[in-house]
């Protein structure tokens, strides 16, 4: 590809999701020349697509801006649309191979391949794809960024939507017993959002336990109970099905009352879970990567501790969402740990 | 002419304790018969059933026909043993009979003739009789030998085998491996000694220096007959219990008796049933499970626990009540009726409570000509449903969904739980609701509820599965489809296919569509999914493995959907599968010419889903 200087280092990253973006960013600013390689067209990944950012309501597009200026370099190269399926090594050269054929060379290489969301199809009985009413997380927030329409007349009286927590995670029958972490708090996010949108509106969130760990995210449950008077009922949603007047009826159980409910809502949220985007497989000393199937397994670092951006071979790191599910704010610092380790190993070269 | 010597006491003494043991036990177990059981053993006495029992008795426990079929070295390893066995035991009464022209002669005459009548040279055809005797020991040693091998070769491979060997079953093994090599031995020795023989002994004979034979002849004799009378001793407390078992069963199977409720296994039909299981095993192979569990729990096992009295409790759990093993078994033990009942003996502390169950008092309905019953799977799967819906409204039926109303779950879950009880008030309330309709026909769209409704229900109406109902609906013309080029592979539900011998209507439905694919296994050999409601405790785990070789032989050639007829299967299937998995309503309404822009050739997982806009 580009033409080398044997003192400059190149390195190619693979995805130009909040991680890759931030990563691309350090390391140029680091004198090294960066690769970047995304199978969509735009860069951002995930926060692209969302409104507003838990866990202080920001706009998403002020953290976009910012992470899509860091790339704005000479020494920055954005490849679109490419799909990398295929990285191997010879004389310690790394080559990319992407779907169509295209070959990258680099010196090191940076997996930052994120996630994707779990496939709300797959739980039947929720009636994604089936009730027009219900929708995903994701499609929620293209509903708040008006790119798609509310599912459901919107000047209604007494609206009432439900957020069911927990939808591919948690749960073995879908192969993923792992928590996805961010749901919890997207939920009171987006129950909060609802609210804004719709004061008179009832919003009840269902969910196993709330698991908010990060800097801010418990005050935001508390003000979403107290401020915003969402409903949150402990419990599994069991089906959902249409109710008489076209609506959705949904029943769950409340444990904490210990009696079954039974509620009529004109929207249901499904917080879907984060799942793999890629599955990596090591064949003939090249490592593919390969549509993740059931119960395929976020990648490892070599050592939780100590080797947190290493992934087996010297010169190949991983960084973000693509070790398991994140925020991004733990992502973005992520990415900056990666880029100092990515320095050192160029540094170490040299010498 | 002599016909004792005291080395046969051995052999006698065993033979008369067997047959008092065995006297004994029987009676035992006879005892355990209900009344009604034991009027249908006095009528079928005398009836030709007894006749046909006797000709089973020769295909089955002599000849094993069955075992034959389904593994034919396994087979041939049993029929060369018993009837082997049987010829030598056979050809010795005549061979003494026409030697002596007594019939009456002693027992041990016959057992042990080529000792007392060395040569026989004299008689008449005497080399024909001989040939067929040494004919039978042959086939006899041959069986004996692949026994050997086939227990080697398990101890080598370390196939963990939880038949636990207790004293009996050891004593009775080696006893019986002994036993024809030894009489190999004694006639050749005798031979030697004294001259005759036949092919077999007169071959080993000559290798054996005379006056050495004419010395040692006794010790032989004696040993064989020791481990005669060891094996005939060790029978009534070893797995061999089963050889006259088995023909016991026969014939009160031939009289109809029928199983009584309840965990009985020394008592009554069931005893007999467990103490026939020869452990051969056929069952193993078939179990969609077999390997894929940290504990073995398949039929050959759990029998074995239940014989034993222990360990029974943790296997009659796991089994997924798929049916397989029913099916295949050559004794025809009712296996599944067995682990109900060690269920409902294990569950039937348990109460429940039903007082969340629907009044049944309604003062008027509409009448429909269909009662749709989706049930609790149902509601996984409100795909199927809409579709079941929608071509009935193509096919201008009319139709109530019961389970929009009020609908109680079938009560086979329970049952399978060994809750018979519990699972007997619920039907019966569920079986007012459905009746009320007065409707022509109750079809159902899962299996599950299928059987049970047909099994145990005594609807005064009919009983369809949507498979059954939409194929009708096809050939009476009321839905339309043209034969596309999709590569079908129709995954056989166990309580549809085995459980309720539904084949054929939902492959016509399937065929009407697409192109349907012959697999590796399927109608009767069907696998199971690996999530059957029948198994309580296997774990998550056990049963993705088992899902996962399900769907390889589903998917070997290649096809477009994988179609099944259950939402359960369909579920399971569907989470693992890379190829799409449907139910065959889902298939045959979206092949409807309206639909027919979203139908490809080639379809993608969830390409049927409109996308939410
Ligand atoms: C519904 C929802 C709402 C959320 N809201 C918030 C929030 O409000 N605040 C917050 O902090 N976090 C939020 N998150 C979490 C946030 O989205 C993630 O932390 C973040 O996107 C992770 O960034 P990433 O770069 O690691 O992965 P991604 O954002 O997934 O980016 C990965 C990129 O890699 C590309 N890629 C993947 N495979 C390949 C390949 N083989 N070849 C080339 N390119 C490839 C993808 O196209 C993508 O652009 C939310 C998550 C969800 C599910
Ligand atoms: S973060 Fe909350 S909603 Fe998401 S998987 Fe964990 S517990 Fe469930
Ligand atoms: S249960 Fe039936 S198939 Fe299984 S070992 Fe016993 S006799 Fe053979
Ligand atoms: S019923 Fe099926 S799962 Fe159970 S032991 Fe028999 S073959 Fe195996």
């Amino acid at each position: 590809m580009s033409q080398k200087n044997n003192n400059i280092k190149q390195v190619a990253i693979i995805g130009a999701g909040p991680a890759g973006l931030q990563a691309a960013t350090v390391l140029s600013q680091n004198q090294v020349q960066v690769l970047l390689i995304d199978k969509q067209a735009k860069t951002g990944g995930h926060l692209e697509k969302w409104s507003h950012l838990f866990p202080d309501s920001r706009p998403s597009n002020e953290i976009l801006k910012v992470l899509q200026q860091g790339i704005q370099k000479e020494n920055i190269q954005f490849f679109k649309n490419k799909r990398v399926s295929k990285i191997s090594k010879s004389n310690g050269q790394w080559e990319l191979g992407t779907d169509d054929g295209l070959v990258i060379n680099s010196d090191a290489v940076v997996i930052a391949t994120g996630f994707n969301t779990f496939d709300a199809h797959q739980k039947e009985e929720y009636g994604y794809g089936i009730y027009p009413a219900v929708v995903t997380s994701e499609n929620l927030e293209s509903i708040f960024k008006g790119e798609t329409t509310w599912p459901f007349n919107s000047s209604g009286k007494d609206l009432r939507f439900g957020i069911v927590h927990c939808v591919g995670s948690r749960d073995a029958k879908c192969g993923n017993l792992y928590c996805s972490k961010v749901c919890c708090v997207t939920a009171v996010k987006q129950a909060i959002e609802l609210k804004k949108k719709f004061p008179g509106a009832t919003v009840y969130c269902f969910y196993m336990d709330m698991r908010m760990f990060g800097t801010g995210y418990e005050e935001l449950y508390q003000e979403a109970q107290t401020k915003y008077n969402i409903q949150f009922i402990r419990g599994r949603l069991s089906e959902a099905s249409p109710s008489q007047d076209n609506r959705l009826q949904v029943k769950a159980e409340d444990t904490l009352l210990g009696r079954p409910a039974k509620l009529t809502l004109d929207m249901l949220v499904l917080m879907v879970g984060m799942i793999p985007a890629v599955s990596l497989e090591m064949k003939n000393d090249a490592v593919y990567l390969n549509q993740p199937a059931y119960g395929s397994s976020f990648i490892t670092p070599d050592d939780v501790f100590l080797k947190m951006n290493h992934h087996q071979q010297a010169g190949l790191f991983i960084t973000g969402a693509c070790k398991g599910p994140a925020s991004i704010p733990e992502v973005l610092q992520d990415a900056k740990a990666t880029s100092i380790e990515v320095l050192n190993y160029f540094n170490n070269k040299i010498k | 002419m002599n016909q004792y010597h005291p080395f046969i006491l051995p052999f006698f003494i065993g033979f008369l304790a067997m047959l008092v043991i065995l006297f004994v036990r029987y009676a035992l177990w006879f005892r355990g018969f209900s009344k009604e059981n034991r009027k249908r053993i006095a009528v079928g006495l005398f009836t030709t059933q007894t006749l046909l029992a006797i000709k089973e008795v020769g295909a089955e426990a002599l000849l094993h026909l069955k075992i034959y079929r389904t593994n034919p070295v396994l087979g041939f390893m049993h029929m060369s043993l018993a009837f082997g066995w049987f010829l030598l035991i056979l050809g010795g009464k005549l061979e003494s009979w026409y030697f002596t022209g007594d019939f009456t002669n002693p027992v041990w005459y016959a057992i042990f003739l080529r000792y007392f009548e060395p040569d026989s040279t004299h008689l008449m055809y005497h080399g024909v009789f001989l040939f067929f005797m040494e004919l039978a020991l042959l086939m006899v040693l041959v069986g004996v030998a692949l026994a050997f091998t086939k227990r080697l070769k398990k101890s080598i491979l370390r196939i963990k085998n939880t038949t636990r060997h207790n004293f009996g079953n050891k004593m009775a093994l080696y006893a019986l491996w002994l036993i024809f090599p030894l009489r190999l031995l004694a006639e050749s020795v005798t031979t030697a000694a004294h001259g005759g023989g036949g092919f077999l002994t007169a071959s080993v004979g000559v290798l054996i220096p005379q006056s050495w034979a004419v010395e040692s002849e006794l010790y032989f004799w004696w040993a064989y007959s020791w481990s005669l009378g060891l094996f005939f001793l060790a029978l009534p407390f070893s797995r061999y219990l089963h050889i006259p078992t088995e023909m016991v069963l026969i014939f009160l199977r031939r009289w109809k008796i029928e199983p009584a409720s309840g965990f009985n296994p020394d008592k009554g039909l069931q005893a007999f049933e467990v103490h026939s299981c020869p452990g051969c095993g056929v069952c193993l192979d078939v179990c969609p499970a077999i390997n894929k569990t940290e504990i073995a729990f398949q039929s050959a096992y759990f029998v074995n626990q239940v014989r034993r009295g222990n360990g029974y409790e943790q296997t009659s759990g796991m089994c997924l009540n798929c049916g397989q093993c029913d099916e295949v078994c050559p004794v025809g033990i009712n296996l599944e009726n067995l682990r109900h009942q060690t269920r409902s003996k294990i569950f039937n502390q348990a109460s429940f409570n039903h007082s969340w169950m629907p009044g049944s008092m309604v003062f008027w309905r509409e009448t429909t000509e269909v009662v749709l019953f989706t049930g609790c799977m149902g509601r996984l799967n409100p795909q199927t449903t809409l579709a079941v819906k929608n071509l009935l409204n193509e096919a201008g039926v009319s139709f109530i969904h019961m389970d929009e109303e009020e609908s109680i779950c079938c009560g086979r879950p329970m049952m399978l739980a060994g809750a018979a009880e519990s699972a007997k008030k619920m039907m019966d309330r569920n079986r007012e609701n459905i009746l009320a309709y007065h409707s022509k026909v109750l079809v159902t769209t899962c299996p599950i509820c299928y059987k049970i409704f047909k099994d145990e229900y005594n609807l005064e109406i009919p009983v369809l599965h949507h498979s059954e109902y939409l194929w009708q609906l096809i050939d009476e013309g009321k839905i339309v489809r043209e034969k596309s080029a999709l590569q079908l592979a129709y995954h056989d539900p166990c309580d549809l296919g085995r459980g309720s011998s539904c084949y054929e209507p939902p492959r016509k439905v399937i065929d009407s569509v697409g192109q349907l694919q012959t697999l590796s296994r399927q109608r009767e050999k069907s696998l199971c999914c690996g999530n059957n409601l029948g198994s309580l405790s296997l774990s998550e785990n056990e049963r993705q493995n088992i899902t996962a070789n399900t769907l390889k032989v589903l998917t070997l050639d290649n096809p477009d959907v994988v179609v099944t007829a259950c939402p359960m299967c369909k579920k399971t299937l569907q989470r693992q599968s890379q190829v799409k998995v449907t139910d065959l309503a889902e298939l045959l309404w979206e092949t409807h010419p309206s639909n027919s822009l979203k139908f490809s050739k080639k379809i993608e997982k969830s390409r049927f889903l409109a996308e939410v806009k």
